[in-house]
């Protein structure tokens, strides 16, 4: 009982030590980063770099990478500024509902062309900035009536509408990745491509969820910023891509693919957004939190990677009777 | 295609050249680049009368240069199967960022110069033997990457860094009616080319790429190739660096903001395969050459920037798709 | 424990013989030069277990690969029930109710057995509750005896017989009537074996018809009702088991149109070359002692798992060693680096060529030169005219031709492609040339030129080892023969003290003779 308890939790573990020995240097160091307060913070993290690293987490369990997340949400906060006149949920749901659509298309035709998406997205990427610049008319683009988001700015304890949806969209989404056939389909492919399809299942279908995931949760993420920052600009979200590897990277979702739940993607956003939230009570810069972020992740990729090699290992010893 | 082995008996002893065979997509490649080049030459002609102008073929060219440096200092990471490094724009910013503050602080050019050069090896070697190692190239220049904006960031203070009043700004002069960095674009594109083409390095740098286990059972070092490869590549960054720095004499750490994306665009039009074995620095040169002459064409007929942009994304996704489908047919043949 | 020896499902008492499942009429296929299958015929009744045997090439698994889908027949024709049927591609063939059990198996590691044996399926819901999925899977789990198995269990912490019958389980579910079975118990203990062979009887009880591919004689009297013996991409007249017995077998099965492929054997120096004493690495279970000499070439047969590759592999530097020691000449050689053992002149041909013995994309030149191109490198700098006469030169031994030394490797045919892969070691002047699997997929012209070559190899002074489950091509081309089984070696002796038949049996009937 008490093995199989371990056993569950074992995935976790490294990523969870990370947070919490992150938790008390920060709470030592920032007298001020204590108590609900810092709750809320690390909370508030969610809805922009949660959900976009949601997204980009599915991909990467399809053993794939979605590099065109930061301009599909840049693309999104544009599209959602632009069509605020249909209230704050209607433009968020249009918003989201482009991009879904983009990435089932982009998805397909990963899938079907066989082509490695690290390339393919390179240039999604270019060409979706290059839509937001000119949707938005080369400038920042300010919400007309923006009365309708004051909704957005409402906080609850520790929590605001924002951060209830980002749980609610994690929530909705582990239980698609865990308990639908679909969902466990993009682990399959993600994680044993050549012997899921050998044993039937469908080689564009996954590609084409993941990848509607990830242009999804970009874009609610972006529509959702947009809506309580009131504007959009074309050039935002330049480092999202950054942040949401790191997040991901740090959560413990493995780059050889197939394999993560949404429980990793929550700690390494939690993580992510408690260097940030804790270096910005302390008045440090920007940039001090990207140095610790790429410290984080070189750290973390090197322990991936030791214990990878480990495990490895082991299974060539379980079939060495070839 | 039949090559038994009744004819093989007779043959010419030493044999010349290459003979193109058709259907061999890498021989046709070159070709096949210079044919899209010309294509978009002709076009751009027809179109826009203001192109074939001296003023704007020099701008076509500065502009590639850049970009071009670097993406043909990068095609030896790309050609050994290390796919491409996501530091690109902050190692870019260091090397100006650092050249620019030596000159402020007093050292003269050349011994700056070479101070940055040496640095920005240094920082490439280490990232280079981590991905020897076994870490994910991307991730690992991602991280690098981000350690590097940090720490140029933190010691900067979001200050701009001048290079001081005794600045000469060589890098916007030019030489015999060549902007410079035209001309240590040409100059560094062919002696990486030939490094790849005529060194016992640059031939096992294409074989690890090519396949990393058969190269390894040849006795090729998969360490050694890397290594090297991230050492030329930082080199082409400090040049960058120091061109730029040079030509405006002052620096940010946000300089570069676009570099990594432009270069890898360069880098895959120009027909390089990302997962290494194929390509070479000549075709990433002509791959920044290309893009250069679509913005360019772009600008003349008064595209917006977002419109470039998206035309420049779209180039990209067709053109990798296209190379990608060729080389998957070529592979299928069999 | 049953023996079919006295079974006989190919008619019915009292009524009208049932037709065949499967008809397979005239069936060829060409890879090139090779003939892989030549006017194959044969027939498979519901109910029966047919046993499908024959040398490494002869055809076996171009049938399975023509049966499964996964390829085109050049010409021939298949019946189902009495039906003309397309089998091309594998949805069609699953369609007509024919499923493999491969080698390699189709389960996805990560995820867990319940998930896999659902995988893929249709008719099954889209909400996979565990519960219902582990209900679903227990039923299924107890069909092939792993009842014991919690479905919750990822695929990756079963064994490899787990593994196996889950696999078996997953194709039971489709409902399949036509079941191939590949080498099924290659990688299996004992105990193993008997799980496979007693669901392989169930699945024959209750009508459905296997194929059943391996090399294990013991095996094919124990479950199969009749034999098929392929030969030279050609089948023999299948004939009921009870009709055979081991010796009528093996005689069937030999017989190979080898012609004067091998060539002429030279008297070998005496000069001890490789010195191996006590080698022990995994794949090993006990250690191996042999000797090279000079100008020797010793050959190590071995079904798969027998550790001949494992020996080779080690001597390369591919393994590492976990005891005991090799002399090179009269140095000690410090094995487990593939780098150093280069150094030492130790040349590795692997038997995978596509996986890591060519370079696909590639010139053919630049593989030639591979393994030797800093030779014609004084400066750094390679010299082309050197590389160049050089790698003709190799190239014209093997009768490539070298007017298209600039042409991609993958441009050649496989015959070709493994002369290149072979040859590429000769420039490099090696000490000790280890070989695996030199002439697989590799049509018979390219075969005599290979062993040629290498046997001029060693006329200079060359020791070569070659690993092979060819157990002809070990016969004709080695002076001493060693044979392997389950990790250790069984017999060494020279070519001269053994027949084909004596080392087919040595290798294959290990289990009946014990």
């Amino acid at each position: 009982m008490i093995k199989s308890i371990v056993a569950r939790f074992r995935p976790y573990a490294l990523p969870l030590a990370v947070l919490i020995i992150t938790w008390i240097v920060i709470a030592v160091i920032t007298p001020t980063f204590r108590g609900t307060g810092s709750f809320y913070a690390v909370l508030e993290g969610f809805p922009l770099i949660g959900i976009v690293t949601l997204g980009l987490a599915v991909t990467i369990i399809a053993g794939e990478l979605d590099l065109s997340v930061g301009s599909m949400a840049a693309l999104a906060a544009t599209i959602a500024v632009l069509t605020t006149p249909v209230g704050l949920v209607g433009c968020v749901l249009i918003a989201t509902s482009m991009g879904i659509v983009f990435g089932a298309v982009q998805g397909m035709l990963i899938a079907r062309l066989q082509i490695n998406s690290l390339v393919f997205t390179i240039g999604t990427l270019i060409l979706l900035r290059g839509l937001t610049y000119i949707f938005s008319g080369h400038a920042p683009i300010v919400i007309s009536n923006i009365e309708i988001t004051d909704v957005l700015l409402d906080r609850y304890g520790i929590f605001s509408v924002r951060s209830i949806v980002a749980i609610v969209v994690f929530v909705i989404a582990g239980l698609f990745l865990t308990y639908t056939r679909w969902g466990r389909e993009i682990f399959a492919i993600g994680g044993a491509r050549n012997e899921a399809i050998a044993a039937g299942v469908p080689r564009v279908r996954p590609l084409a969820v993941s990848f509607a995931i990830s242009a999804g949760c970009a874009s609610l993420a972006g529509a959702l910023a947009a809506m309580l920052g009131g504007s959009a600009s074309p050039q935002n979200y330049e480092d999202l891509l950054l942040s949401a590897a790191a997040a991901a990277l740090l959560g413990g979702i493995s780059l050889y693919g197939g394999r993560g739940t949404v429980l990793n993607v929550a700690l390494g956003v939690a993580v992510l957004s408690l260097v940030g939230a804790g270096l910005a009570a302390r008045g440090s810069s920007a940039s001090l939190v990207q140095l610790v972020t790429g410290g984080l992740l070189l750290a973390m990729i090197a322990i991936e990677f030791l214990a990878g090699r480990l495990t490895l290992q082991s299974s060539i010893f379980r079939r060495s009777a070839r | 295609m039949s090559q038994s082995s009744e004819e093989g008996k007779k043959f010419s002893s030493v044999f010349r050249e290459k003979i193109p065979v058709v259907g061999s997509l890498e021989v046709l490649m070159p070709y096949i680049i210079i044919g899209l080049a010309a294509v978009a030459i002709i076009v751009s002609v027809t179109i826009t009368p203001s192109f074939l102008t001296a003023d704007n073929i020099r701008a076509i060219l500065r502009n590639a240069s850049i970009v071009g440096i670097v993406a043909v200092a990068m095609t030896p990471v790309t050609l050994s199967g290390n796919f491409v490094s996501l530091a690109i724009s902050q190692s870019a910013m260091l090397a100006m960022v650092s050249y620019v503050a030596l000159l402020g602080a007093g050292w003269h050019q050349a011994p700056a110069i070479l101070i940055v050069i040496v640095g920005l090896i240094i920082v490439g070697v280490i990232q280079g033997f981590i991905v020897a190692a076994g870490l994910n190239p991307i991730i690992t220049t991602l991280a690098a990457g981000a350690i590097i904006f940090g720490v140029v960031s933190e010691m900067t203070g979001g200050w701009i860094v001048l290079a001081g009043e005794n600045f000469v700004a060589w890098g916007s002069s030019n030489v015999v009616g060549i902007p410079i960095q035209v001309l240590i674009f040409l100059v560094f594109t062919v002696l990486v080319t030939l490094l790849m083409s005529r060194t016992v390095i640059g031939r096992e740098t294409m074989l690890v790429g090519a396949n990393r286990a058969t190269a390894q059972i040849g006795g090729i070092s998969f360490t050694r190739v890397t290594v090297i490869a991230f050492v030329i590549f930082s080199v082409g960054l400090a040049i960058a660096g120091v061109l730029n720095g040079a030509a405006f004499g002052q620096a940010t750490a946000v300089s570069f903001p676009a570099l990594t994306i432009d270069v890898i665009a360069a880098l895959l039009v120009g027909g390089t395969a990302i997962q290494g074995g194929q390509g070479s620095p000549l075709r990433s040169a002509g791959g920044a050459l290309l893009i250069s002459v679509i913005s360019n064409m772009m600008v003349l007929n008064d595209f917006s920037s977002g419109g470039r942009l998206a035309v420049q994304g779209g180039v990209v996704v067709v053109v990798v798709v296209l190379l990608d489908q060729l080389r998957r047919r070529q592979v299928m043949r069999l | 424990m049953s023996d079919k020896n006295n079974t006989n499902k190919s008619s019915q008492i009292g009524g009208a013989t049932p037709g065949p499942r499967l008809t397979v009429r005239r069936l060829s296929k060409r890879y090139g030069n090779v003939q892989a299958l030549d006017e194959v015929d044969f027939e498979l009744y519901p109910g029966e277990v047919m046993a499908l045997l024959g040398e490494n090439g002869a055809g076996k698994s171009t049938l399975v690969k023509i049966l499964s889908g996964l390829v085109q027949p050049d010409s021939g024709a298949i019946e189902i029930g009495g039906r003309p049927a397309v089998l091309f591609p594998s949805t069609r063939s699953q369609a007509a109710g024919v499923a493999v059990v491969h080698q390699e198996y189709s389960s996805v590691p990560k995820l867990t057995v319940a998930e896999n044996l659902v995988l893929g399926q249709k008719g099954v819901s889209s909400l996979w509750l565990p519960r219902r999925l582990n209900t679903r899977a227990r039923k299924l789990l107890s069909t092939v005896g792993l009842e014991y198995l919690n479905p919750r269990t990822l695929v990756e912490q079963l064994s490899v017989a787990e593994m196996q019958l889950l696999e078996i389980a997953r194709l039971l579910v489709r409902d399949a009537q036509i079941l191939i079975f590949d080498e099924p118990t290659a990688a299996l203990a004992d105990r193993e074996i008997e799980r496979v062979l007693a669901v392989i009887k169930q699945l024959s009880d209750e009508g459905r018809s296997v194929i059943y591919v391996t090399h294990r004689l013991p095996e094919v009297f124990r479950v199969a009702d009749r034999v098929t013996v392929f030969r030279n991409g050609r089948s023999l007249p299948t004939k009921p088991t009870s009709e055979l017995d081991v010796d009528a077998v093996i005689t069937m099965m030999l017989g190979r149109d080898l012609g004067t492929m091998f060539p002429a054997r030279v008297a070998h120096h005496d000069e001890l070359l490789l010195d191996v004493d006590g080698l022990l690495a995994t794949g090993l279970s006990e250690p191996v002692s042999l000797s090279l000499h000079c100008g020797e070439i010793v050959g190590l047969t071995g079904q798969l798992g027998s550790g001949a590759s494992a020996v080779v592999q080690s001597l390369a530097g591919m393994l590492p060693l976990q005891s005991g020691r090799v002399l090179l000449g009269n140095d000690n050689l410090l094995l487990g680096s593939r780098a150093a053992a280069l150094k030492r002149g130790i040349a590795y041909c692997t038997a995978d060529r596509k996986k890591d013995g060519i370079f696909s994309g590639r010139p053919i030149r630049e593989n030639l030169s591979s393994p030797w191109v800093r030779s014609v490198a004084p400066n750094g700098f390679i010299s082309r005219r050197l590389e160049i006469e050089r790698s003709s030169e190799i190239g014209s031994r093997f009768a490539i031709d070298v007017k298209r030394l600039s042409a991609t490797v993958s441009t050649l045919s496989g015959g070709n492609q493994q002369k290149v892969a072979v040859g590429k070691w000769l420039g490099a002047q090696p000490r000790v040339m280890l070989l695996e699997e030199p002439t697989r997929g590799v049509d018979i012209g390219a075969r005599a030129e290979i062993y040629q070559r290498l046997r001029d190899l060693c006329a200079s002074g060359v020791g070569i080892i070659v690993a092979s489950s060819d157990t002809s091509e070990i016969l004709g081309l080695s002076d001493t023969i060693a044979t392997f089984y389950r990790g250790r070696m069984t017999s060494i002796k020279s070519h001269e003290d053994w027949t084909e038949d004596a080392l087919v049996r040595e290798v294959m009937h290990q289990e009946a003779a014990a």
